[in-house]
């Protein structure tokens, strides 16, 4: 086993999070947004070598101050959204400026593998964590796992947890995350909009504005979970105006209902189209779900569903059909640990390696 | 002098386009040179004597006028929660 003076670490970098999972005796966990660095510094910067890498180098060197050596486990699925920079040479550089610090990253085959070792730079690691812990939970149904920008489907089939490339993950689903997302692509033919189907503003309105008009409380909670703080009043009342734009809705202007012969109230037109665009949000994610079911061709009567990540109650009110076969991750492991399932993930298996490599000599 | 110790955060970054960026809350703030300096000395572990002094030398500015200055970054620093600072009570 590891010895008290090394300490385990799983991070997955995400493209709007970079998330922390230190395994000790009691786990800590920590989210930096990286995102929001990233929206407000100049465009010309690197996301990868010039935000991400020198919080990897904070995280470390702080990991160094207390363990004598660290491993650290890597997940990330950073190339699916910028695949242009060179992901393996910058870790392999970064690696190698560090002597008491080995670097994995989560093999398809489910075991870590040095940075080092690599020949090619593994595609979405941060679904291998997630099948990892898949097979620790499921025999036959799916594990859902939804982050702030996407969500990762992971079909698991008489305990194999099958590989994004085997199965087809429907880009609605995928890219509906519980936050960032634009929702101009979710609404397909449209929505009401004074009585009438009408199409969206492409430029305007994400999935953390329609939850701020549907469910600020909620909306608020996982803005915070995020450790992006926001003032409750503003935040409305900015999501309130992207809702107005995304539905060409203008503040100065009345809008006259012919049916009773006074005006539309904006407000409550806001409102209502914001519920048929969750509505829309929720059937993308089931039909996603039944998408994978049929194709990769699991016996839905014996399926189990495990939900996890900011987005978990939405998955579970999207999959509300399938009743008490549908449970919280949050209720198997703690609620922060399903947050942070894929650098959980990351951890884990790296420990278990460890643990194994220590016994086999 | 009034302050008597400054910690800064764990997890900042100071680009060289003088940007001071807070990874725990993904905050950015652009600083005007003097923060940057200030904040340049105090990463590197000098004391804040040492800092004012070299400020006051550099800019040929009294070190009074540097210090009061100094003090009013900090708090703002420390409002944001950028860094703790140790306030001599006794000055």
């Amino acid at each position: 086993m590891s010895t008290s003076e090394e300490g385990i670490v799983g991070i997955d970098i995400g493209s709007a999070h970079v998330k922390v999972c230190h395994l000790t005796e009691r786990m800590e966990t920590e989210i930096f947004p990286v995102g929001m660095v990233a929206s407000k510094l100049s465009e010309g910067c690197s996301r990868m070598r010039d935000i991400i890498l020198p919080l990897l180098r904070k995280i470390i060197e702080r990991e160094l101050n207390r363990w004598e050596r660290v491993h650290v486990g890597i997940v990330t699925s950073i190339e699916a959204a910028y695949p242009r920079e060179p992901y393996l040479r910058y870790l392999r550089e970064f690696a190698e400026s560090y002597f008491d610090a080995k670097f994995y990253i989560l093999h398809e085959t489910l075991r870590p593998r040095e940075i080092h070792t690599l020949e090619k730079w593994p595609f979405m690691s941060s679904i291998n964590a997630l099948r990892y812990i898949a097979t620790r939970f499921l025999t036959d149904g799916m594990l859902i796992h939804m982050n702030s920008s996407s969500t990762l489907f992971v079909p698991v089939k008489e305990g194999f947890a099958i590989p994004l490339e085997l199965h087809y993950s429907s880009g609605v689903g995928m890219w509906g995350g519980a936050l960032h997302r634009h929702v101009f692509n979710i609404t397909g033919g449209g929505v009401y909009i004074f009585g009438r189907k009408t199409y969206l503003s492409p430029t305007a309105g994400s999935i953390a504005d329609i939850l701020l008009e549907i469910d600020p409380s909620r909306a608020l909670m996982l803005l915070q979970n995020h450790n992006m703080p926001v003032k409750s009043e503003e935040a409305k009342k900015r999501a309130r105006n992207n809702l107005a734009q995304l539905l060409g809705i203008f503040e100065n202007r009345e809008y006259r209902n012919l049916l009773h012969g006074g005006f539309f109230d904006k407000r409550n037109q806001i409102k209502i189209a914001s519920y048929h665009i969750y509505g829309n949000f929720l059937y993308a994610l089931f039909e996603n779900v039944v998408k994978i079911f049929s194709e990769v061709d699991i016996d839905v009567e014996k399926a189990h569903f495990l939900v996890s990540g900011i987005g978990e109650p939405i998955l579970e009110e999207s999959l509300h059909l399938f009743g008490d076969k549908v449970e919280r991750m949050s209720q198997k492991l703690s609620g922060e640990c399903s947050i942070i399932l894929e650098s959980y993930g990351a951890a884990l298996s790296l420990q278990e390696m460890l643990g194994v490599k220590d016994e086999d000599a | 002098m009034r302050v008597k110790k400054v910690k800064l955060g764990e997890y900042f970054m100071l680009t060289e386009d003088r940007y001071l960026v807070d990874f725990t809350c993904g905050e950015v703030y652009e600083l005007n040179l003097l923060g940057y300096e200030v904040i340049v000395m105090l990463r590197d572990g000098m004391e804040m004597k040492d800092i004012v002094k070299s400020i006051s030398a550099k800019y040929s500015v009294p070190v009074e006028r540097v210090e009061e200055d100094v003090v009013n970054f900090l708090k703002m620093l420390e409002e944001e929660g950028i860094a703790e600072v140790v306030w001599n009570e006794h000055q």
